[in-house]
């Protein structure tokens, strides 16, 4: 009986045909996006194929001069062990120096200034321009202020020696530099996370008497940490690999020792590649000695990435799930 | 007499009429709730955190009066770099005054009061050699000058203006224009590969896959700005020139390492900037939009593309320009797979020399405070203000987009409801 | 007031010394420079370090022209080269330091010129090379070989490599715009190996995978190839020296130490092991022969060629002031005089001129010539005398 009131076909608003807009667009689109993922898939196989052999322990824990002293090319005996504790030193460092400045920056943009005020648009176009830099720029910005101003002004004034112990290139000056190059990325992340935080929430606790201050130390700021340690360990990926603003601050090719305090060089994995791929003697030979090189600081640089985006991708569904509450 | 200007804001304000709108009041709240006198302590701690802020603009200033500096004397067109085979008898030194000597070695007055006459001898030896004349007419020119730096031009031996750089010799030539020329090539190539594949994955991740799919394929793409540039380069460098060797057929000039491999390297550089910040903006877009085109019977697809899209394309904009940037400067990538020839072909498989590759290998080897050192800083302030334009523009564009769709702050929704009192009244008067 | 800040300044210089660490038990040694002898650099450390243990050597690359510069930021104690200082940076010095730096070569770079090991070339004029170099040739055929573009691989033209083929082979006259400029010397030889229409030049050390191709400097002249007999004898003329400067003003025994102890046939072993070539052994069999009857023991003073006044001269300022401030380089501390009667560590006679770069090589190439032509005359007798041979047993 009812039937009679039903159209006589029934209408379809789910189903589209095989070769509409829709299904060649769609399928374009997402094969650009698993043609991007393969890419990458790609690469990360490549590497780990041609440099997992290498990539034992004892590759890692030995010393780059090799167990026999044969030099650093040996691929049998020379590791990279000072080149992993130089670049942990330096994104260590680098850590310490850049997240208090990146983190309170980051505060200021989203919490204290109007972001229509001059002030927050200058000091957002800097950290903006302060990405676009390029790297081999702030090499030599960081050897010209850091070790040849303020560190032989440290030598000059207050140490007064003439044998340089600050005015050289080490792995503090080079921390510093690293620490200005990935400023930006812990700026951009720090607001994002603080953004990302309700405003209903901050209402909340100022509404209940709580001052500016200590809303955000109570409140916004536990909501944000993981975001904003997603910043921290951007960083780092981006600093551990960066080779050119060492270059002329603080690597060094090689040295016996490990470093043994702030004034001290180091050695690091990026700017070894750089040297292996362009000056060693034999490319045949060490190939297989710097595709392990690349592998390790490609699975560095991987594994803090991969913690970042899990934190993140966390925090994010965290902050739905509240705001649909 | 414009009637919005005039009588109108008073209206809005409600102070006339004597009672308060509820928007008004919503606005009274929140300066109570936002802009109450913290403590002194509390104070002095905001104080301390907007002076570190500024630490930012402290170090772009710092960054960028340390490349002006050091390209001071080529903007001001004070290098000479002619041998014009003027010489001075070392004996003469005694003979000639401060300012002479000051003149002839290119240093100040008082910087040659201080030197022994001994060191001073040793000066004009060295500087003697310095101008001694070649045999040919082109050793006597400047070649630092805005002309030679910029404009073709007939040096010897060759049969017509050209554009040269090769600034190691007895002529050095320091023409910029192959660079430039080699820059926008091969960043041209990377964003032709790098815009469209970054786009349409970050439309389909963001709107059009399944949250299963999208949980696997963000990260994967992501994982790519984790790759240092470095191993980028070294990639392009073996894996890449082999993997399109093949391609030689299409060209008899062609060479293993070309503008198309450093450009695809260069993409892989990019994508990653592109694609997070597309991702970022279309994601952005209320998600009300999407549902209202569904709504009214559009399939996923279109709404996406006619709604969505159309909607972040400010922020699409700008991710390009971010991407432009990127690839301008980026550095190690081309240094390794471009093959660096500062040639003027059009050919995409022809190699090129870009400004970043440029400053990177020649700096480490000229001599601090000769005209190549100072031009390559000339190029860095070039490169800094191309990126710092870009940045500008992307700036600008992702300011317009967020006031006009990422969720309005209540200053900001007080302003709109007010424009739209404004517009109402003047429609009735 | 006073003794508050004077223990605050202590306090402060107390906590940067306690910052820079232990270091201060071994004797430092830095050197920086060229990244060409970046590798060369650190098997020579390291070998040196074993034969002396105590010393941490440290070695950085970074080019020529920032080596040069930190010596002149006296941020290191040996500058590595491998070109000569040029007169701006001698200037710079002499204006800021008040001396130049004394250079004493550590190794030869023969540079070999290569193709594809498909290319049927195998001999090529100077001045054939000069013209492929430059442009004008732009098919094998038109050298007799197949009908293939030519494509050139250069160093980077900051590469003392570069500038030399420029002045010798070229005659001053540009590259090719066309000309790929690889970094390192080992990417050229592997883009040659892999590019049938390729030729290159670099180092012989890095000969790896490619055709070398026999030089003459005219048609009618015998053509070399840069065996390794031939470059030792310097009968091949394309080389040119890697060089050290030392810092005229330090104090460190040991950069001086390790520079000779390079020179000696110890650490040329270790050079010509790393791809370089050894110093000419005629010049170093004649030390040996001046210095081993006066000290059996020690090595050979280096076989080079200082260009700058004598380092004594620039020891003038006292430096009694700096011992009690800086524990860390106490033991590296001695009175200028002190180094100079030691005849271990006194450095060779400098000539008072400073030579140019094209007058040190001229030199160079003199001397290279002139062995060249007794080797050919050398050759030529025993072909004679092998002719003579031949000729008496087959009228017997």
């Amino acid at each position: 009986m009812s039937s009679a009131y039903l159209p006589e076909t029934k209408l379809d608003l789910f189903s589209v045909p095989i070769f509409s807009r829709t299904t060649i667009g769609t399928a374009i689109f997402r094969s650009a996006a698993f043609f991007l993922a393969g890419v990458v898939f790609l690469i990360v196989a490549y590497v780990l194929s041609e440099g997992w052999r290498g990539l034992t322990p004892g590759f890692i824990f030995t010393r780059a001069g090799g167990s026999n002293g044969e030099g650093m090319f040996d691929p049998e005996h020379s590791g990279v062990f000072d080149m992993v504790v130089g670049t942990v030193l330096l994104v260590f460092l680098m850590t310490i120096l850049v997240m208090p400045v990146g983190i309170i920056t980051g505060i200021f943009l989203n919490e204290f200034a109007d972001s229509r005020s001059w002030t927050s648009r200058i000091i957002r176009s800097s950290i903006n321009n302060l990405a676009g830099v390029p790297s081999i720029i702030f090499g030599l910005f960081g050897l010209g202020l850091f070790v040849l101003t303020i560190g032989s002004g440290i030598d000059a004034y207050i140490l007064q020696t003439k044998n340089p112990v600050w005015g050289k290139p080490s792995l503090i000056w080079a921390a510093l530099t690293l620490a200005v190059l990935t400023l930006p990325v812990v700026v951009v992340s720090t607001e994002q996370a603080l953004r990302a935080v309700p405003t209903s929430i901050r209402d909340a606790a100022l509404g209940m008497g709580a001052t500016k201050l200590q809303t955000l130390w109570k409140i916004v700021l536990p909501q944000a940490s993981a975001g904003i340690l997603t910043g921290g360990i951007l960083a780092v990926s981006r600093g551990a690999g960066e080779v050119a603003p060492i270059m002329f601050t603080g690597a060094v090719y090689y040295m016996k020792n490990l470093p043994q305090g702030l004034t001290d060089p180091f050695m690091e994995l990026g700017y070894h590649v750089y040297n292996m791929a362009t000056q060693s003697i034999n490319i045949d030979q060490v190939r297989p000695l710097l595709f392990s090189t690349v592998t390790t600081l490609l699975l560095l640089t991987f594994l803090l990435n991969a913690v970042a985006i899990f934190a993140r991708a966390r925090v994010r569904r965290r902050l739905q799930n509240l705001q649909h509450d | 007499m414009n009637p919005t200007t005039t009588s109108l804001p008073e209206l809005s304000r409600g102070t006339v009429l004597g009672f308060v709108p509820p928007q008004e009041l919503e606005k009274e709240l929140s300066v109570t709730l936002y802009e109450r006198p913290g403590s002194y302590l509390e104070n002095a701690i905001i104080r301390g955190i907007t002076l570190i802020s500024y630490s930012a603009i402290a170090a772009v200033l710092l960054i960028f009066i340390f490349i002006a500096k050091e390209s001071l004397p080529v903007l001001l067109q004070q290098t000479d770099n002619s041998r014009s085979g003027l010489t001075m008898k070392p004996e003469d030194a005694v003979n000639k005054s401060p300012a002479e000597l000051a003149v002839f070695l290119q240093l100040t007055e008082s910087q040659v009061a201080r030197l022994s006459p001994d060191v001073l001898q040793q000066l004009i030896v060295s500087r003697n050699e310095e101008l001694k004349a070649g045999n040919s007419p082109d050793s006597k020119l400047n070649t630092t000058t805005w002309g030679m730096m910029f404009l073709p031009y007939q040096w010897e031996g060759y049969n017509m203006p050209v554009f040269i750089w090769q600034p190691i010799g007895n002529i050095e030539k320091y023409n910029v224009i192959p660079l430039i020329f080699g820059s926008l090539k091969i960043t041209f190539i990377a964003l032709l590969f790098a815009m469209p594949l970054s786009l349409m994955a970050a439309t389909y991740v963001s709107q059009l896959a399944r949250p299963e799919t999208r949980e696997v394929i963000k990260p994967f793409i992501e994982l790519l700005a984790g790759v240092p540039s470095v191993v980028l380069g070294f990639l392009g460098l073996t894996g890449l020139s082999v993997l399109l060797g093949p391609l030689h057929i299409f060209d008899s000039h062609y060479t293993p390492l070309n503008a198309l491999v450093a450009g695809m390297a260069l993409a892989l550089a990019v994508i990653p900037v592109i694609f997070t910040i597309a991702e970022d903006a279309i994601t952005a877009v209320p998600v009300t939009h999407k549902r209202a085109a569904l709504a009214i019977g559009a399939t996923n697809w279109h709404a996406t593309m006619r709604v969505v899209v159309p909607a972040a394309m400010p922020g699409i904009f700008a991710a390009v320009v971010l991407g432009f940037a990127r690839a301008i400067g980026e550095t190690m990538v081309v240094l390794l797979a471009s093959g660096n020839a500062a040639t003027l072909d059009l050919s995409i498989f022809q190699s090129a020399r870009t400004l970043t590759a440029t400053i990177a290998a020649e700096l480490n080897e000229a001599a601090q405070d000769s005209a190549h050192y100072h031009i390559l800083f000339f190029i860095g302030t070039m490169l800094f203000f191309i990126t710092f334009l870009g940045n500008i523009l992307a700036d600008i564009i992702l300011q317009r987009l967020k006031s006009r769709l990422e969720g309005s702050t209540a200053a900001e929704a007080h302003r709109l409801a007010e424009q739209a009192e404004t517009q109402l009244g003047s429609s009735v008067v | 007031m006073f003794p508050i800040q004077s223990v605050a300044a202590k306090a402060v210089v107390l906590l940067l010394v306690t910052a820079t660490g232990l270091a201060a038990q071994d004797q430092n040694v830095t050197i920086k420079g060229s990244d060409t002898m970046l590798v060369m650099n650190q098997q020579l450390a390291q070998e040196y370090m074993k034969e002396f243990p105590g010393t941490n050597i440290q070695v950085s690359g970074g080019g020529s022209g920032v080596g040069i510069a930190a010596l002149r930021d006296n941020t290191t104690d040996i500058a590595a080269a491998s070109r000569l200082i040029k007169p701006k940076e001698v200037q710079d010095f002499l204006v800021n330091v008040g001396s130049e730096p004394s250079r004493f070569s550590a190794a030869l770079d023969g540079i070999a010129i290569f193709v594809n090991t498909g290319n049927p070339i195998q001999e090529l004029t100077i001045d054939q090379l000069g013209k492929i170099f430059h442009g004008d040739y732009t098919n094998w055929n038109q050298l007799g070989g197949p009908d293939e573009e030519i494509d050139v691989y250069s160093r980077e033209n900051t590469s003392g490599t570069y500038s030399y083929v420029k002045d010798e082979v070229l005659k001053g006259a540009d590259y090719t715009t066309r000309a790929q400029t690889l970094p390192g010397t080992a990417a050229v030889y592997d883009a040659v190996s892999k590019d049938p229409k390729g030729i290159g030049y670099g180092g012989i050390g890095y000969n790896k995978g490619v055709k070398l191709v026999s030089i003459k400097s005219d048609p009618s002249s015998p053509s070399w190839l840069p065996t390794e007999e031939n470059v030792e004898s310097q009968v091949y003329p394309l080389s040119r020296s890697l060089n050290y400067y030392l810092n005229p003003r330090t104090t460190n025994q040991q950069a001086m130490k390790f520079i000779q102890w390079v020179a000696s046939p110890a650490g040329q072993d270790v050079v010509v092991k790393s791809g370089y070539f050894g110093l000419p052994k005629v010049v170093a069999k004649a030390d040996e022969k001046t210095t081993a009857p006066d000290s059996t023991s020690a090595p050979p003073p280096p076989p080079a060629r200082p260009v700058a006044a004598n380092p004594s001269q620039t020891s003038t300022k006292p430096t009694s002031g700096e011992t009690a401030s800086s524990p860390a380089t106490a033991p590296a501390v001695i009175a200028p005089t002190a180094l100079m009667p030691d005849p271990q560590l006194e450095p060779p006679a400098p000539p008072p001129l400073s030579l140019s770069e094209r007058e040190a090589r001229v030199l160079v190439r003199e001397e290279a010539v002139a062995l060249r032509e007794a080797k050919v005359a050398e050759r030529e007798e025993k072909l004679e005398a092998e002719l003579a041979f031949l000729k008496t047993t087959k009228s017997k």
